[in-house]
């Protein structure tokens, strides 16, 4: 986050609010892992495969009420993205009012099947939680040759994510304007 | 962090030049010859200019900040969120990181985005 902030103010980028909080299903304090690898630190402890690793307590937050008291414009929200090495199942149970906007975004999650503590991976729960509420949902491969402006190839997801650590989904409604953006990648 | 200004001399030219590769293409094995090449000519914690033109504050002994760096780990993602994204939307990116997605949607959206 520290070296997010200073990318910001070394590129003037006036247009970023950060927050410093765990997405999560409830406002509380979280025991977050942090990893010596940056970018694998969560709120779930599936680090232990990847050595030391510190455990610090963060704020934890809902994104639908974030969103609720920050008052920003929904109408304009064409993107969400959420890789959370784990926690993208709760950061999505708070976000159930963001989902049901008639217009919302596209949802590019990770999907990371590292069992948990109760040895599943929620996977198939985040996926279920997009299906009930009739997104399309897409696997985004690179291309074979990946030029510059190549453009990702969304595939089907694989029903069976046991060999994979984490892929990108990427989950759109029909007849959203994220949908008719990203509808000429359909197919490729 | 060190700034790039502060680098030296021999660093730019070099460091741009394979950014410019980069920039063109990303082939096999590119994200670890960019690891490498990062690692050996940038100080630890410094502030360069990334392959997509915005500066990043990166620890170069990083495997994953070394790629965003070169862009080369994620380029589908990189593309499908310029692909996405229009002047004047609006960003949620809930897990930043060292934030390669927020400051190209950043760069993209011209006015609200935003990193949790």
């Amino acid at each position: 986050m520290n070296q997010l902030q200073i990318s910001c103010e070394k590129n003037a980028f006036t247009n970023v609010e950060l927050r410093l909080a765990a997405l999560g299903d409830e406002r509380t304090a979280a025991r977050f892992y942090l990893s010596t690898h940056s970018q694998l630190s969560s709120l779930y402890n599936m680090l232990s495969r990847l050595g030391p690793h510190e455990v610090t307590f963060v704020q934890q937050v809902r994104l639908d009420d974030e969103l609720a008291s920050a008052k920003w414009d929904l109408s304009r929200l064409r993107l969400v993205k959420l890789d959370l090495e784990g926690g993208e199942l709760e950061a999505l149970q708070g976000a159930q009012n963001l989902l049901d906007l008639p217009d919302p975004p596209a949802f590019l999650v990770e999907l990371n099947t590292v069992a948990r503590a109760d040895g599943r991976s929620a996977v198939g729960e985040v996926r279920r939680m997009f299906q009930v509420r009739h997104f399309a949902e897409f696997l985004i491969e690179a291309s074979r040759f990946y030029l510059r402006f190549s453009l990702p190839r969304l595939g089907t997801l694989p029903e069976d994510f046991f060999e994979n650590l984490a892929v990108d989904a990427l989950f759109v409604k029909p007849g959203s304007t994220s949908f008719q953006r990203v509808q000429p990648l359909f197919g490729k | 962090m060190t700034d790039s200004a502060k680098f030296s001399p021999a660093t730019a030219p070099l460091l741009e030049a394979w950014l410019m590769v980069m920039r063109r293409v990303v082939f096999r094995g590119a994200p670890r010859i960019s690891s490498t090449l990062v690692r050996s000519l940038l100080p630890d914690r410094c502030i360069t200019r990334a392959a997509r033109g915005y500066f990043m504050a990166i620890h170069s002994t990083e495997y994953v900040e070394a790629c965003a760096l070169c862009d080369c780990l994620n380029r589908h993602l990189s593309n499908l969120i310029g692909f996405l994204l229009r002047d004047g939307d609006f960003v949620i990116d809930g897990g930043a990181n060292i934030g390669q997605f927020t400051l190209l949607s950043a760069s993209i959206v011209g006015g609200q985005s935003s990193g949790v």
